[in-house]
């Protein structure tokens, strides 16, 4: 039985892809640094290649090191594009609805709460769909560590889709502070998606279903507190502090990664439901 | 071979299991947010003119203009365009016998001589604070201080709607204009605002 396999001794590349991906993230931010000098404020064409680096990077370099055993690009593809087609069609419109400004001056908890109960809530049940209406049935996945690949991407899928709404939404960009946002927004979604797809994951594979509420939860709190936590450390008065933002987004990644690693080696020895 | 466990084979029993606590506490959580923003967007401030009767509240977050002579002068540190939404009333001193429309012709003039590429889209009239009052919809070309990451700062499209009304022998113009581009979302906060003012 194909689930039964050794996850994730045999699939140790599927984590290694994951932490080679952040530390290519944060290259990826570097060399736009380093090159920035010669580059002038682009439009939105120098800006939607900078918003599809991330995912276009995970992809990569997730194949280069899952080689032994892929996940079908289809299926992967179709995940991250579902997940950027429900942030586009549902999250991202009823967000704008609403007046960020009587957020920010609520007061933190308030911020907070609203950062989680909301922004949090919408974006995590469209990663939701994304996996479960897509993947989730299928004979391709078949391991625990394959919630957590879809997972992610599902949450690539909504960062370029959120990255994406900014640049457009933006007349010109200056090239380092663009890809700092954009690399630090997928870096956290990735993460928040990564616990939800480890729940389904489980639920799979495990026939633990009853337990998906409580990972939805834990990915919405997660998704909500790193938001407000990004604002928090970019922000010192009126000076916005973006490397700041992308010192904890690439903590916060590589701890997820590496407690969900720790949580799948038991999961795999367990037998299938 | 792939094994299909009982939870595989039962799209109901999984959908009762697995989806409907998901789909539950996805309600609840945005239920639950969405009354929490309903109250934070009602907090609003009032400021009334010390020489008159005119009361007008805006939202809570919005801040004061610096440097500005008027009446009132405030805007939305946060609206997410090229130009702040903002919020300006003045009060002008008027004698006996002008009429609603002069005033308002006057202030079309002189808005035309003010700013760039004025043009009145609509002119209506209205209840406002229980008097008659007239409402002069608008647009201009402005110039953009607030764009955040742009190093190349476009002129902007400005939309807005000015409200005259008359109190004893004191003019006020109630005037919120945000940029066009996020003008409609813009609707129901002006909207708010001018159905807040009392005289």
């Amino acid at each position: 039985m194909r689930h039964d396999r050794g996850t994730p001794l045999s699939r140790r590349s599927v984590w290694a892809a994951q932490g080679v991906t952040i530390a290519g993230l944060i290259l990826y931010v570097l060399a736009v640094r380093l090159v920035a000098p010669g580059l002038q404020a682009g439009g939105s064409a120098a800006g939607i290649l900078l918003a599809l680096v991330p995912v276009l990077l995970w992809l990569l370099l997730f194949y280069v090191q899952d080689a032994r055993e892929p996940e079908p690009l289809s299926y992967v593809l179709r995940v991250a594009a579902a997940g950027a087609v429900l942030a586009g069609a549902v999250a991202i419109p009823i967000l704008r609805q609403f007046s960020r400004t009587a957020w920010l001056t609520a007061g933190p908890i308030t911020e907070l709460l609203l950062s989680i109960l909301v922004v949090g809530s919408l974006q995590e049940f469209c990663k939701y769909l994304a996996v479960r209406f897509t993947v989730f049935e299928s004979d391709e996945f078949d391991e625990v560590a394959d919630g957590v690949t879809y997972g992610t991407a599902a949450g690539l899928g909504v960062a370029t889709m959120v990255n994406l709404m900014f640049i457009l939404d933006s007349p010109s960009i200056a090239p380092v502070p663009a890809a700092l946002r954009i690399v630090v927004i997928s870096l956290s979604h990735a993460a928040s998606g990564g616990v939800l797809g480890y729940v389904l994951g489980r639920a799979k594979m495990l026939g633990e279903d009853m337990r998906v509420v409580w990972g939805f939860v834990a990915a919405v709190v997660l998704n909500g507190v790193v938001a407000y936590a990004l604002r928090e450390v970019t922000q010192a008065g009126l000076a916005y502090r973006p490397w700041n933002g992308l010192a904890l987004a690439a903590a916060v990644a590589a701890a997820v990664t590496f407690v969900l690693f720790r949580m799948v080696r038991p999961s795999a020895a367990q037998p299938a439901a | 071979m792939v094994t299909r466990g009982p939870h595989m084979t039962n799209v109901g029993s999984r959908w009762m299991r697995l989806d409907l606590p998901v789909w539950v506490a996805f309600a609840i959580l945005l239920g639950i947010g969405t009354a929490l923003i309903g109250a934070v967007e009602a907090r609003t401030i009032t400021q009334a003119d010390p020489q008159g009767s005119l009361r007008v509240a805006y939202p809570a977050g919005w801040i004061a203009t610096p440097g500005s002579p008027h009446l009132l002068d405030v805007q939305d540190p946060m609206s997410g365009a090229a130009v702040a939404t903002r919020l300006i009333v003045t009060r002008e001193a008027i004698g006996s016998g002008r009429t609603l429309s002069e005033i308002a012709s006057e202030t079309v003039l002189a808005r035309a001589q003010q700013l760039a590429m004025y043009r009145v889209l609509t002119q209506r009239d209205l209840r406002i604070g229980g008097r008659d009052a007239l409402a002069i919809d608008y647009a201009f070309v402005g110039d953009p201080h607030e764009t955040v990451l742009a190093a190349q700062r476009l002129p902007a499209v400005i939309r807005g709607t000015e409200v005259i009304v008359l109190a004893d022998r004191v003019a006020y113009t109630i005037d919120v204009r945000a940029a066009a581009s996020i003008f409609d979302r813009e609707r129901s906060t002006i909207d708010r605002i001018l159905r807040g003012i009392r005289l």
